[in-house]
């Protein structure tokens, strides 16, 4: 599924494309939840309603992976796998995988409030998308607030 | 007759034990020395600090080309379908660079059609792919009129990245010419010295030549250890 794809399909309107900038908050907890800043400064995302769609790269062992992850209402309610270019841990593009996320929101402490089942042989692509699925509904929540203060 | 021939075996045997004993020396004296370095390892750092590029230039005895940009001093290129500038690693480009271009915000890269946008200190502004508006199937990267512009075979678009717009453009279009990157920055940090004393250790350094130095020096350490032995027995007879 290219990029465009999975914009498209994640909407049954035309979403609008935003752009965010980290900065203080945004990369402290990119800090906290990913171990490390994030390496961009500005990310885009596509918000339609209740929904936004985020786009976000993380390195799994060597390569970057690139996640789709569609939230609705405080909740994840899809995960894609859109490139993957590690040699190993292909297993997290499937959907028992990926179907993991579906329905889980953000715990006060941060966490996600499911469990998710990690792969044998690919536990850093699993911690990848894991923490992304985190980071996203951070930024899902930040780009709330800040629409609402706008 | 018996005991001068004795004698003779015994003096040549003390003689070859002598030269064998010098001849190996040095040879010892360097695998002992390079030995209890590489056995501190860790705590010199050997590990995590580097041999200067130009001298794994040479230790490596070969050529090494790679093609990049060279945009205001600084060499860009891919190593492994990684970005390097100069040589930092900067992020996973992809198969190809398009092009390297400046612009008053920074720099913008052409990666496998997407497009990286880097601030002046090399931080990482934002990646770029058609989903976020960018024409598909890029081939590279110049300048109209001093403003960015990428193409595909048909059509040249403004590449406004504040924005994000793409809008088709037409003028006269120039494109930075590849160049050859320097072979210090394609070996800075390829090499530790924990690598290169282990290598010195076991000879491999020296290539071929350490194989056959290894073996002469084995071959002289059994004719010593031989002599040794031989001495060591005649001076433990009793002599009448």
């Amino acid at each position: 599924m290219t990029e465009q794809e999975f914009v498209s399909q994640s909407f049954t309107e035309e979403p609008v494309m935003k752009s965010m900038w980290l900065k203080g908050e945004g990369q402290a907890a990119a800090l906290d939840i990913l171990g490390h800043r994030y390496p961009a400064l500005r990310l885009r995302y596509w918000i339609s309603g209740t929904k936004s769609a985020w786009i976000l790269n993380e390195v799994g062992k060597e390569k970057p992976i690139t996640i789709g992850i569609l939230i609705d209402g405080g909740t994840i309610e899809q995960v894609a796998i859109l490139a993957y270019r590690e040699s190993r841990g292909g297993e997290i593009r499937h959907p028992y995988f990926t179907g993991q996320f579906v329905g889980t929101g953000l715990q006060q402490d941060g966490d996600l409030d499911g469990v998710i089942d990690g792969i044998a042989g690919a536990t850093l692509s699993v911690r990848a998308v894991r923490n992304v699925g985190r980071y996203a509904l951070f930024l899902s929540a930040l780009a709330d607030t800040e629409t609402s203060i706008n | 007759m018996k005991r001068s021939s004795k004698s003779q075996r015994s003096r040549l045997a003390r003689r070859l034990h002598r030269i064998t004993g010098a001849l190996v020396a040095v040879f010892l004296l360097f695998v002992s020395a390079t030995g209890i370095v590489l056995n501190h390892a860790e705590q010199f750092d050997l590990d995590s600090a580097y041999i200067p590029g130009i001298f794994a230039k040479s230790y490596f005895s070969r050529s090494v080309s790679i093609t990049g940009y060279l945009q205001q001093d600084k060499h860009f290129y891919l190593l492994a379908e990684d970005l390097y500038v100069d040589t930092g690693y900067v992020r996973h480009c992809g198969r190809t660079l398009g092009g390297v271009e400046t612009f008053a915000d920074g720099y913008l890269v052409l990666c496998d059609g997407a497009l990286l946008w880097l601030d002046h200190d090399l931080n990482i502004v934002d990646w770029l792919t058609p989903g976020a508006g960018v024409p598909e199937g890029l081939l590279g990267i110049g300048k109209v009129n001093d403003h960015i512009v990428v193409f595909d075979d048909r059509s040249r678009f403004l590449a406004d990245v504040n924005q994000l717009i793409f809008p088709a453009v037409e003028g006269e279009l120039q494109i930075g010419e590849s160049t050859r990157v320097p072979e210090e920055l394609l070996m800075y940090e390829s090499i530790s010295w924990q690598q290169f004393v282990l290598d010195l250790h076991s000879g491999h350094f020296f290539g071929g030549l350490g194989k056959l130095l290894s073996d002469v020096v084995a071959v002289l350490l059994i004719l010593m250890a031989v002599t040794g032995l031989m001495l060591w027995s005649r001076d433990r007879k009793p002599r009448p």
